[in-house]
């Protein structure tokens, strides 16, 4: 009785939509008659035609995949060592030759904001993949499953959810930080434990909301369909309620981005991220404030960048979220 | 009623429960932190004898449950420690709160009215002239300032309106005479700007969702005034909805207590447990996230108990 897991799921706002076709196919009959190609629409194709329309949604997608290339080709963009000290030319302003200028100790301001662009970005993209993987799979257990399974969850969740997230970060980081520096090159160590710090985190709204979303889809006709002709509970959340959930979780995954970003870049304020000679876009900024009389561009060029990065990445999410769930705009 | 009383008392159980888990976790936390604080807080003057004499003096030469037991009777007794970094060696946590915890309050206070004061009549205005220009405009800003985080909205304005323009001094707090009061305009009114946008963008849609509701239509079929409907039957309709923002609020509060006080050097608690983390003096680590971790669960615990009392279907 494998029929009915072959069958494509249908979100719950589109139901009508692709009822019983395969999504990416074009209707059979219309090709054959030499017709023009109607297409059938699909949640994720009708997603996708609805965000295209979105021009700030577009814009910004467009800017967090340059600022992802600059910081993956950073060594090929960089004009400088993004930590040499060149004593000749401290506290310079923006010129052609240092573009952005050079900071207290002649350090490149431009080269060292293309490197310090990868930190966020890494901790942000990997905590994130450690939540959904958390926070999904907890979720759809707990959702689906219920009972003792449930309530041992849930409970444990109500514990993480409690503590704020913020806080527990700020003291795992300051009592681990010291040691791991010693690993790896250029503040390896740190990111990985920044990275493991927020992907613990940042789980447990992820988890009621997957939760809250397997409780509602379990009562749907396809789920006991599946579960009449036989489908294991595994298969049921595999192939059922997963699927329904995609493009939902991957709103919630935009948003946990922006708060990794952000919580990484305030404790590089407060000097708990890489450290020196590295450099994190919040410890550059925090430079710039701490020798703020001694030139503009210490503090406008890593905010600016802090602040297209993290505006991009909301918008970006906003648009995702309108074009998944055209009700929730208002 | 009674079955009122017996949610308070669940829930105020579970909230005990969960303060006594969370205090667990940060001395275990602590505790298992490869940070040798006596060796922190002797730094050059480290000599063997003066180490078994520091950690003598602040119990750490105890066993583990001994330490654990001090730690958990000392929470009780509103004793949190000593200062076990360089330049605060020995002095008492509590003391270090009660000259950090007054200024906190001050600026997150000021902040949190600034944001009401200015928050909530923009949602009430862009809600009743809905997709005007007025709606449009106003909604825009609020947005930006919502979504712009403090750490980028902070240095930028100190940059511009303390540094190139020199209206207003670009750090410090409390100094007296106008100069104290100049300080606090950039730091109150930043800290306000995102909250103020989250509450106009909440209010605004939380409005618009009880004015399409068939009691507001017939509010005004029969004949009531537009003022009436507004602030007797829409307005109070948005408590509800409006209690489910104050946890997002309260953890807004206390991040950005942390980020306002480092950026502006305010010396409240988020300035002196930034510098704490940075010294691995964990007594004062341990203290603060204890006491920040307890304000936010018992304000949610608070906020239940307002719901439960509001909306009767909660107790159940």
């Amino acid at each position: 009785m494998t029929a009915p897991e072959n069958r494509p799921s249908e979100s719950l706002l589109h139901v009508e939509a692709g009822m019983g076709l395969g999504a990416d196919e074009p209707l059979p009959a219309a090709e054959e008659d030499g017709f023009r190609t109607t297409r059938v629409s699909s949640p994720g194709r009708d997603a996708w035609r609805r965000y295209r329309r979105n021009w700030a949604a577009m814009l910004s997608v467009a800017v967090v995949a340059a600022l992802i290339i600059v910081a993956v080709i950073a060594p090929l963009v960089h004009t400088m060592d993004p930590s040499y000290a060149d004593f000749t030319a401290i506290q310079q302003a923006p010129s052609a030759h240092h573009w952005f200028g050079t900071d207290m100790i002649g350090r490149d301001t431009y080269s060292r904001l293309v490197y310090a662009l990868r930190i966020p970005l890494v901790v942000a993209f990997i905590g994130t993949i450690v939540t959904l993987v958390i926070g999904t799979i907890l979720g759809v257990t707990a959702g689906y499953i219920g009972g003792v399974a449930d309530n041992v969850i849930s409970r444990f969740t109500d514990l993480m959810f409690a503590f704020p997230g913020f806080l527990l970060s700020l003291i795992v980081i300051s009592l681990f930080g010291p040691s791991v520096d010693t690993l790896g090159m250029g503040g390896t160590g740190r990111v990985i434990l920044l990275t493991v710090v927020f992907g613990l985190v940042s789980w447990p709204a992820l988890m009621r909301f997957v939760r809250s979303l397997s409780l509602s889809l379990k009562e749907q006709q396809f789920v006991e369909a599946a579960r009449t002709s036989g489908s294991g509970a595994w298969t049921i959340m595999r192939r059922h309620l997963l699927p329904n959930m995609y493009g939902l979780i991957l709103v919630q995954a935009g948003f946990i981005i922006v708060a990794v970003i952000s919580n990484e870049t305030v404790l590089a304020i407060f000097g708990l991220t890489v450290q020196e000679p590295n450099a994190d876009l919040g410890t550059i900024l925090y430079n710039g404030v701490q020798n703020i009389g001694a030139g503009y561009w210490l503090v406008l060029f890593p905010g600016l960048v802090l602040a297209v990065l993290i505006l991009a990445f909301t918008f970006a999410t906003d648009g995702v979220r309108d074009a998944v769930d055209p009700r929730s705009r208002v | 009623m009674t079955n009122m009383a017996a949610f308070a008392v669940r829930r105020f159980l579970a909230m005990v429960i969960v303060l006594y888990l969370i205090a667990t976790l940060v001395f275990l936390i602590a505790h298992a932190a490869p940070v040798n604080p006596v060796y922190q807080a002797l730094d050059q003057k480290y000599t063997p004898r003066a180490a078994a004499q520091l950690r003598h003096e602040f119990g750490l030469d105890q066993p583990l449950w001994r330490q654990y037991s001090n730690y958990i009777g000392g929470l009780l007794h509103g004793d949190l420690g000593k200062s076990e970094s360089r330049s605060t060696l020995g002095e008492s946590v509590s003391g270090m709160l009660k000259r950090g915890v007054p200024v906190t309050l001050k600026l997150g206070f000021m902040a949190l009215m600034l944001a009401l004061v200015v928050g909530l009549p923009v949602g009430l205005i862009s809600a009743i002239k809905q997709n005007s220009i007025i709606d449009h405009g106003t909604q825009g800003l609020m947005i930006f300032v919502y979504a712009v985080p403090t750490f980028v909205l902070a240095p930028l304005a100190q940059l511009v309106i303390g540094a190139q323009l020199k209206w207003l001094p670009v750090t410090g707090w409390g100094d007296p005479g106008v100069l104290g009061y100049k300080e606090m305009i950039m730091p109150v009114c930043i800290y306000a700007a995102g909250l103020a946008g989250y509450f106009s963008k909440s209010f605004r849609s939380f409005l618009l969702e009880v004015l399409n509701q068939d009691y507001i239509r017939t509010a005004r079929a029969k004949g009531l005034q537009e003022r009436v409907v507004l602030y007797t039957h829409a307005i109070k309709n948005t408590l509800l909805p409006l209690a489910s923002i104050v946890g997002p609020v309260v953890a807004y509060l206390i991040t950005g207590a942390f980020i306002t006080e480092t950026l502006f050097s305010i010396p409240g608690v988020g300035n002196f447990t930034v510098e704490s983390t940075v010294n691995s003096d964990y007594p004062v680590i341990e203290a603060t996230v204890v006491l920040l971790a307890a304000f936010v669960v018992v304000v949610n615990f608070l906020t239940d108990i307002f719901y439960a009392l509001v909306d009767p279907r909660v107790r159940l």
